[in-house]
């Protein structure tokens, strides 16, 4: 005669192995799938640079070139030097860079940033029209 | 007085709680792989991101708009044509519109690409760069 074998007591309600099996997967895909980078963001308004007027008074056209050189003048200064000669100018004279063919993005924005951090004049992109 | 543990005793130990520690660590690594990453659809073409050194910490968007090197662009995961910029492109759109240039894209079209972005409702953008501290 074929007895059924009592249940166990205390048998577990969820197989581990089938779940650790799952989890595991689950892990792989979130590792491989995730990215971690730390990003920064620089906001830029696009109404101000759509060819509508700036708000402010004055503004100047700056010129960026390849390598991150901005035009003073007659002459090509790395960010630092153009904004110590700005320090005496009036800080409410807007820049509007400018980049000449073949300058990266990187250049136009390692200038807009220089000139941010000092934070004495607004600066935007001369989109033109 | 006998300490060791008896065949009996032995019996009780089931392979099911052997693997409870090792359960535990993949739930807590997945917990923390769930929190700590985030997850972006695939960019459709290689970006070189840019380098930016100050500005806000930013936060990746599902609805970026890629711009690769050769002037191609990509919004929401796939490749559209510019001339598919239109203001119904941008209607979910809430708040700034991220913006994932390629570092050796030439300015000159980025900023003739902004122009365009504008014209179709775009008010802000945010540039989006890979922190590289202060320099």
């Amino acid at each position: 005669m074929n007895i059924p074998a009592v249940r166990r007591r205390g048998r577990k309600l969820v197989a581990i192995t089938p779940l650790i099996d799952v989890v595991f997967i689950l892990l792989f895909f979130f590792m491989l799938a995730s990215r971690f980078d730390q990003w920064r963001a620089m906001d830029l308004s696009l109404s101000a640079t759509a060819g509508t007027a700036p708000s402010t008074s004055e503004s100047r056209v700056v010129r960026v070139r390849a390598g991150g050189q901005v035009q003073w003048q007659d002459d090509w200064l790395a960010p630092a030097e153009l904004v110590v000669l700005l320090r005496p100018a009036d800080a409410s004279v807007a820049l509007l860079l400018q980049p000449l063919p073949g300058t990266p993005i990187q250049d136009l924005v390692s200038v807009m940033e220089a000139i941010r951090a000092d934070g004495r004049h607004p600066v935007s992109l001369a989109v033109g029209r | 007085m006998r300490l060791s543990p008896t065949r009996d005793n032995r019996r009780h130990v089931s392979p099911d709680d052997q693997t409870l520690p090792l359960i535990n660590i993949a739930f807590l690594l997945l917990i923390f792989f769930l929190l700590a990453g985030t997850l972006l659809p695939p960019s459709p073409f290689e970006v070189s991101e840019l380098q930016l050194a100050e500005g806000v910490p930013g936060r990746d968007d599902q609805l970026r708009l890629l711009i690769a090197q050769d002037g191609r662009i990509a919004f929401g995961g796939a490749i559209i044509d510019r001339d598919a910029i239109a203001p119904e492109l941008f209607a979910e759109l809430q708040g700034p519109l991220s913006v994932h240039v390629d570092a050796r894209a030439e300015a000159q079209m980025i900023v003739d690409l902004l122009r365009l972005l504008s014209q179709n409702g775009v008010v802000e953008v945010r540039l989006i760069g890979a922190d590289v501290g202060v320099r």
